[in-house]
């Protein structure tokens, strides 16, 4: 694997652990929450080397800041737009040491 | 028996059953009809019998003639048959495994919809529109009686993809018949408004509320039993 | 949510899977009953009504509600089983043609095997007809369809569909009466 690569997957490791750790959130895969109420059994995480699912990381040059896109799922009862600024801003802390200035976009795909 | 074959040909069928009376084929009909000792085709017979059950005088001729008597007599021993067969225990159908299967695949295929502002201009944040319509159809049916159907949002300004801007919703709803449906869709449209700043952080321009059906008033419609109405008038 | 197919069908085309979702219990038992009348079997009657339901979740954005949803799932159900039996290998076997299931005993013996046989029987002949026949026939025979109806639902003219209905009543009558 290359140094870029595993530059990417660490970042989007770190990311995935920690929006899914932000209170209000549910999963950060969109459909994979539900696919555990019904057939647990099937359900299988896509192989797409280890980047998870729901985490997008890029970045337009070498030396850029990181392109962070989060896709959460979160519980109901909860304030979309707060638990977005949650993730987002527990993502950019946790980033600020291995890729400050990282640039965080976030999305709420679904209510559970 | 002779096997069907599965093309369908216009004009006389394809494939025949039995073998075919005297006097089929050609100008007499399809090459499957059958020409009764009478002269009465058979397929006209079996017509009129379906068409006629409630008339059975319509044509004397039918219950006079016993070809004719044969022939309908055929088709009520299968209709009897049909009768009986279905008098046997239909398959325990899993209805619950079945939606369940159906819905494993339907949330692989999920249709989010756009994306829609979260919070302020400048911040990066974004909801789907599926899921931001599921919670202000939510809202519109905490209002008694009232159903919602179709719910678009869609940016209230041109310019910019995705547009960070306010949106504006358009919500189709039935409502139960009341004296004031203006005040009901005031209301609906109150709360919709409401849920996309409580539920969601989603800054709308305005809402607007289309009625596209009335239901019977509270108290006659069997799912909304009156008491739980507002605005209700005895 | 709604108890009106018609905002639920709307629901689900702009993405509402939970709408979806009730549509799909609430479908289910009809339309299963019909697959099972036009395939025979059980079994292959689920998978035509599991992919049908899926195939309409795809195609329900295109769903303008020009006609009820449920003839609409109707109609998708009886394409897919005459698919399903225009697939079929032609049936030389009769021993692999799927019987009925076995009889409810809460009912009189003596009643529940004739039911049976009567069930078994006609399973067979119908099993002899064309896919075509065999589809247009269930609708006008079990579903108590208009020819133009049938018509309609499988993208024939009404001569065509009563055509195919008459040569499939001649086929049965003569299987029946040899059974009796």
């Amino acid at each position: 694997m290359t140094a870029a690569a595993t530059g990417r997957d660490a970042v989007a490791g770190t990311v995935a652990r920690v929006a899914a750790g932000v209170p209000g959130v549910a999963f950060l895969r969109p459909g994979l929450a539900d696919l555990f109420r019904s057939s647990a059994r099937t359900a299988s995480r896509a192989a797409a080397g280890d980047t998870p699912a729901g985490v997008r990381v890029s970045r337009a040059s070498e030396a850029g800041p990181w392109e962070v896109d989060v896709q959460i799922v979160v519980h109901r009862g909860h304030r979309a737009v707060a638990v977005a600024r949650a993730v987002r801003d527990a993502v950019t802390a946790a980033l600020s040491g291995a890729a400050p200035g990282a640039q965080v976009t976030v999305t709420v795909t679904n209510a559970v | 028996m002779a096997m069907n074959s599965g093309a369908e040909l216009p004009g006389p069928g394809t494939g025949t059953g039995p073998a075919t009376g005297p006097g089929s084929g050609g100008a007499d009909g399809s090459a499957d009809d059958e020409r009764l000792a009478c002269g009465r085709l058979l397929s006209e017979v079996w017509e009129a019998w379906e068409d006629g059950a409630g008339a059975p005088d319509r044509d004397p001729h039918l219950r006079a003639c016993p070809h004719c008597s044969a022939a309908v007599r055929q088709l009520d021993l299968l209709g009897v048959a049909v009768r009986e067969a279905g008098g046997g225990r239909e398959p325990e159908w899993d209805t619950g495994a079945l939606t369940e299967r159906v819905m494993d695949v339907v949330r692989l295929e999920l249709r989010p919809g756009r994306p829609l502002p979260l919070g302020e201009r400048e911040e990066d944040l974004w909801v789907r529109e599926a899921m931001a319509a599921k919670a202000l159809r939510a809202a519109a049916e905490t209002v008694p009686g009232v159903r919602a159907g179709s719910c678009l949002i869609r940016p209230a300004e041109s310019g910019g993809s995705p547009s960070r801007g306010p949106v504006r919703v358009r919500l189709e709803v039935v409502v139960p018949l009341a004296p004031r449906l203006r005040d009901l869709a005031e209301e609906v449209r109150r709360r919709v408004h409401g849920a996309a700043d409580d539920a969601l952080g989603l800054p709308v321009d305005h809402v607007d509320v289309h009625i596209t059906d009335v239901t019977e008033p509270a108290g006659t419609d069997p799912e909304h039993p009156a008491g739980t109405e507002e605005g209700n008038q005895p | 949510m709604p108890g009106d197919d018609g905002l639920l069908a709307v629901r689900a085309a702009e993405g509402d899977e939970e709408a979806f979702e009730v549509l799909v219990r609430r479908h289910a038992p009809g339309l299963l009953r019909l697959a099972a009348s036009m395939l025979g079997s059980p079994s292959e009657a689920e998978d035509a009504v599991q992919d049908a339901f899926v195939s309409a979740w795809r195609r329900i954005p295109g769903f303008r509600g020009q006609s009820a949803f449920a003839t609409w799932m109707h109609r998708i159900v009886v394409n897919r089983c005459l698919n399903m039996l225009r697939s079929r290998r032609p049936v030389t076997d009769l021993d692999s043609v799927p019987e009925p299931e076995a009889p409810d005993h809460a009912v009189s013996p003596a009643r529940a095997a004739e039911s049976h046989a009567a069930a078994v029987a006609l399973g067979r002949s119908l099993s002899e007809l064309s896919p075509e026949q065999r589809v247009c026939w269930v609708l006008r025979e079990l579903e108590g369809q208009s020819y133009e109806t049938i018509a309609e639902t499988v993208g024939i003219s009404p001569e065509a569909a009563r055509g195919r209905v008459f040569r499939a009543r001649r086929c049965l009558t003569e299987a029946m009466t040899a059974w009796r």
